[in-house]
C-alpha cells in the first residue's frame, strides 16, 4: 500500500510537468502528428471566409497538419464525392476508385446527354439535368432511408425493431446500396456504367436502389408494433 | 407410506425459526453517501407518435417520400431535437453541473450534492 | 444540328419581341447567336488562316463517304456521338497542308508532308481534315486509316504464292480496298481510270488491259485470296494513271512508321517475327510515298502509338521512321503538331459549354489547361468528370 502512495505522490510531481515533457512525448495513436496540431484549411472560400471574420488571427501561430493528397483548393473537388470514392474503393486501391468514378460521372454525361439530343422541343431540354454533381447529389438524397430495423431482444426473443437513423448512418447505407447495386450486374457491362445508370435512375427516384429503400421501410412499417421496444 | 412418515417425523430440515428473530449486523446500519446511477436509466422511447404517423402516412402513398414529406419532416426534427437534448442533458450531467430550483437530478448532480453537504455523525 | 441551332435563334427572337423596350435604342437588335468558336465556313476548300481554332462540321454525307471505315480515332467518335455532331477544329499546321496542297506544282515529283507531334495532339484529325479538303477538290484519295492495324494486330496471316517468302495479310487488304473504293466511289465510277496492262490471276480468272480499276478492285474484295496482290497492283496502276495525267492522288497514311519498325505481331506459321518489309502490301505503299511520280502529294504521320510501349522514347520522325525509313521520304516538309494554344484552348472550352458537356465553374479554363496541359486528349480525358 505505501509502495503504490510512494508512486502516486511521484506521479502528483510528475503531473506539474505534463505540458513540459509533452513537447518531447506526445503520441497520438499511429499518428505522426501530436494532438494539438490542427486540421488544415485547404478550401479557398472558407479561408478567405475566416480572414474576413478575423479569426485567422487565432489560428496563426497553431501549428498545422499538411493538406491530405486528395484535398485540393480546386473547385470541381468535392467532399461528398470524395467520400463516395473511399467507399468504392477496395484493398487501398484509390486511384482505380477514383477513375471508377470519373468514369461513371463520364456515362451520365453521355446518357444525359443522348436523351437530352434526342428531345424535340425546348421545355424538354431544359428538364434534363446535365451536371453530374446535381444527379450525383440528387441521386443520395433519394436512397437516404429515415428508419431501419435492428434486432433487440425481449424476453429471450429477438425482435426487428424500427429505430431512426441518424443522417450521417443514412447517407452512408444510401452510398453502400448504390455501390451493391452497381456491382450486381452482368460480367460484360462495365461498373462505371452500371453506376451511372444507378444513379441517373436513383435521381428520378427510380430504379433498385430506391426499391430497396421501399422494401427497407416497407418492413419497418410491417414491425411498426415492435417500436416501443428501442431503446431512447 | 412414505409421505406421511416423512410427515411425521420429529426432526425437521430446517428448524423453526425462535420468535424473535435474533438480529445481525451484515452491513453497517447506515446510508452510503453517494448514489448509483441505475435508476437512471429511464426506457421512455422518443418521437413514436411522429413514427406511426409517418409510417401511416407511407402506407397510405406506397412508400412513396415526396407525398409525405411533411410527416417526414416532422420524425426527423423530432429526433434530431431529441438528440441534441439528449447530448446537452448528458454534457450537464457530466459535469455535475447544479441548476438551482431543479426538481429532477440525475445521479451525478445528487453525488455532488452528497459531496457538498456530507451527513457527518 | 444547323436546324436545331435555328429551331434556338426563333426562340430568343420571341422571347426578346414579348419584352416591351422604353425607348428604341434600348431594343436590342435580335442577331443570331455569335460564336466565335464556330466556323461560318463549312467548306474546307475554302479554309484560310482566318478560321484557325475554329470548329467546322463535317456532314453526315461526308463522314459517310469518308470515314465509314476508319479513318477517325476512337476517343473522337464516342465524343462526336455525344455531341450529336462531328466537328473538326482547324488548326494552323492543318491550314499549312492545304495551302501547300493549293499552291504546289503538280507537274513536279510529289511532295511529301510528315506530321509528327506528341501523343494525342490531333495529328489523326488533322488527316481527318485534309482528307476532307482532297476529297472536296476531286483528289484520288489512298488512305490508310492505320498502318498499326496491319502490323500489330492483323487478322489473318498467309503465305504470299506470287512472292516467296513474303507474307499476304489479306483480311486487313480486303477491307482497305473496301474502304478505298468507298473513299472514291464518286471517281472510280468514271471511265478513264484504266488498267494499263493485263493481269492473270489463275486459270480462268483474268483482268484485261484496259478495263477499269474498279474491277482490280472489286476483284480483290470478292477473292480475297488475291486481296494483297491486287493492292500492290492498284497502287502501281495509280502511279501510272497519275503521271499520265488523268487523275491527281493524295496518299495519306496514318502511322507510317509502323512499316519500318521491326517488332510486329505478325507471324508465320513457324511463330517467327515478320518484318514489315516481308508484308506484301507494305510493297504497295512504299511505292506509293516515293517521289519518283508526279501528280501526287503524300501526307503521312509518323505516332508514337504505332510502335511497341518500350520503344516509345520520342515522337521525333527520325527516331520513329529510322535510318531505312528517314531515308525513304527524304526530303519532306516537316509538319510539327502542337498542343492547344491560349485562342484553340478557349475555343474548345467555349464549344463544350456550348455543347453542354461541361459545368461551367470560376477559375475552369485556368485550372483545366493546366491539368490537361494543353494536349488535346488529355483535355478530353480531364474535361470528361466535370
Amino acid at each position: 500500500m505505501a509502495t503504490i502512495k510512494t508512486l502516486f505522490n511521484k506521479c502528483q510531481i510528475l503531473k506539474s510537468k505534463t505540458p513540459l515533457l509533452s513537447t518531447f512525448i506526445q503520441q497520438n495513436g499511429m499518428s505522426q502528428y501530436p494532438t494539438y496540431y490542427i486540421n488544415p484549411i485547404y478550401k479557398k472560400d472558407a479561408l478567405e471566409a475566416l480572414i474576413k471574420s478575423g479569426e485567422d488571427q487565432n489560428l496563426k501561430h497553431i501549428p498545422t497538419r499538411a493538406a491530405l493528397n486528395n484535398q485540393t483548393c480546386s473547385t470541381a473537388h468535392d467532399d461528398l464525392v470524395n467520400l463516395f470514392v473511399n467507399y468504392v474503393m477496395k484493398d487501398g486501391l484509390k486511384p482505380l476508385a477514383r477513375d471508377l468514378v470519373a468514369q461513371s460521372f463520364e456515362s451520365v454525361k453521355r446518357l444525359q446527354l443522348e436523351k437530352y439530343h434526342k428531345c424535340q422541343s425546348e421545355e424538354e431540354k431544359a428538364k434534363i439535368e446535365l451536371n453530374p454533381k446535381t444527379i450525383f447529389y440528387t441521386a443520395i438524397n433519394n436512397c437516404k432511408p429515415i428508419l431501419h430495423l435492428t434486432p433487440i431482444k425481449r424476453g429471450g426473443v429477438r425482435y426487428q425493431v424500427p429505430v431512426p437513423l441518424t443522417d450521417k448512418k443514412s447517407e452512408f447505407l444510401s452510398m453502400k446500396w448504390l455501390i451493391a447495386a452497381a456491382k450486381e450486374k452482368d460480367s460484360t457491362v462495365r461498373f462505371h456504367l452500371q453506376l451511372a445508370r444507378e444513379l441517373i435512375d436513383a435521381a428520378n427516384n427510380t430504379g433498385r436502389v430506391i426499391k430497396r429503400k421501399q422494401d427497407l421501410h416497407r418492413q419497418c412499417e410491417a414491425n411498426r408494433a415492435y417500436a416501443h421496444y428501442r431503446w431512447s | 407410506m412414505r409421505y406421511t412418515a416423512a410427515l411425521f417425523k420429529s426432526k425437521v430440515a430446517r428448524p423453526i425459526p425462535q420468535e424473535p428473530v435474533p438480529f445481525q449486523e451484515i452491513l453497517p446500519l447506515k446510508l452510503k453517501p453517494a448514489v448509483s446511477g441505475k435508476g437512471d436509466r429511464t426506457s421512455e422511447v422518443c418521437c413514436l407518435q411522429e413514427m406511426s404517423v409517418m409510417l401511416a402516412c407511407f402506407k397510405k402513398n406506397e412508400f412513396s417520400q415526396q407525398l409525405c414529406s411533411k410527416e417526414i419532416d416532422s420524425f426527423q426534427k423530432c429526433y434530431t431535437g431529441h438528440l441534441a437534448t439528449k447530448k446537452v442533458k448528458k454534457d450537464k450531467e457530466a459535469k455535475g453541473v447544479l441548476t438551482p430550483g431543479e426538481k429532477q437530478l440525475s445521479s451525478k448532480q445528487v453525488n455532488t450534492l452528497l459531496k457538498k453537504f456530507p451527513n457527518f455523525k | 444540328m444547323l436546324k436545331t441551332a435555328l429551331v434556338f435563334v426563333s426562340k430568343r427572337k420571341l422571347s426578346f419581341s414579348k419584352v416591351k423596350y422604353l425607348s428604341p435604342t434600348a431594343n436590342p437588335q435580335p442577331q443570331e447567336k455569335i460564336q466565335s468558336f464556330r466556323s461560318v465556313e463549312h467548306d474546307p476548300l475554302k479554309h484560310t488562316y482566318n478560321h484557325v481554332g475554329q470548329f467546322y462540321n463535317i456532314s453526315k454525307e461526308d463522314r459517310n463517304h469518308l470515314f465509314n471505315y476508319g479513318g477517325l480515332p476512337k476517343t473522337y467518335l464516342t465524343q462526336a456521338k455525344t455531341f450529336n455532331e462531328t466537328c473538326v477544329m482547324i488548326r494552323q499546321p492543318t491550314i499549312d497542308v492545304i495551302e501547300c496542297l493549293k499552291n504546289i506544282d503538280y507537274a513536279k515529283p510529289a511532295v511529301r508532308f510528315v506530321i509528327y507531334g506528341k501523343k494525342g495532339s490531333g495529328k489523326s484529325l488533322s488527316m481527318a481534315h485534309i482528307l476532307h479538303y482532297a476529297n472536296r477538290s476531286n483528289f484520288l484519295v489512298v488512305h490508310v486509316p492505320w498502318v498499326g492495324n496491319w502490323m500489330r494486330r492483323c487478322q489473318e496471316v498467309s503465305n504470299s504464292d506470287t512472292k516467296e517468302g513474303f507474307i499476304n495479310l489479306n483480311v486487313d487488304a480486303a477491307a482497305w480496298l473496301l474502304h478505298f473504293k468507298t473513299q472514291n466511289s464518286h471517281l472510280l465510277e468514271k471511265e478513264d481510270l484504266k488498267i494499263a496492262q493485263d493481269y492473270v490471276w489463275s486459270k480462268r480468272e483474268k483482268t484485261e488491259k484496259g478495263s477499269p480499276l474498279l474491277d482490280i478492285v472489286n476483284h480483290g474484295i470478292n477473292r480475297i485470296k488475291f486481296a494483297s496482290d491486287c493492292v500492290v497492283i492498284i497502287a502501281d496502276e495509280i502511279k501510272k494513271l497519275s503521271n499520265s495525267g488523268v487523275c491527281k492522288t493524295l496518299v495519306a497514311i496514318d502511322g507510317f512508321n509502323a512499316f519500318f519498325y521491326p517488332n510486329t505481331r505478325v507471324f508465320t506459321e513457324k511463330k517467327e517475327k515478320v518484318h514489315p518489309h516481308k508484308v506484301v502490301i507494305t510493297e504497295a505503299f512504299l511505292n506509293l510515298t516515293k517521289n519518283d511520280w508526279k501528280n501526287s502529294a503524300v501526307i503521312v504521320t509518323v505516332d508514337e502509338i504505332a510502335v511497341a510501349e518500350e520503344d516509345q522514347i520520342s515522337h521525333m520522325p527520325r527516331y520513329l521512321l529510322g535510318k531505312e525509313g528517314f531515308e525513304h521520304l527524304d526530303p519532306f516538309v516537316p509538319i510539327p503538331m502542337e498542343n492547344y494554344n491560349q485562342k484553340e484552348f478557349k475555343s474548345v472550352m467555349d464549344y463544350y459549354r456550348d455543347r453542354r458537356w461541361i459545368t461551367p465553374y470560376p477559375g475552369q479554363d485556368e485550372e483545366v489547361s493546366a491539368l490537361s496541359a494543353n494536349n488535346p486528349y488529355n483535355l478530353i480525358k480531364v474535361c470528361a468528370p466535370l
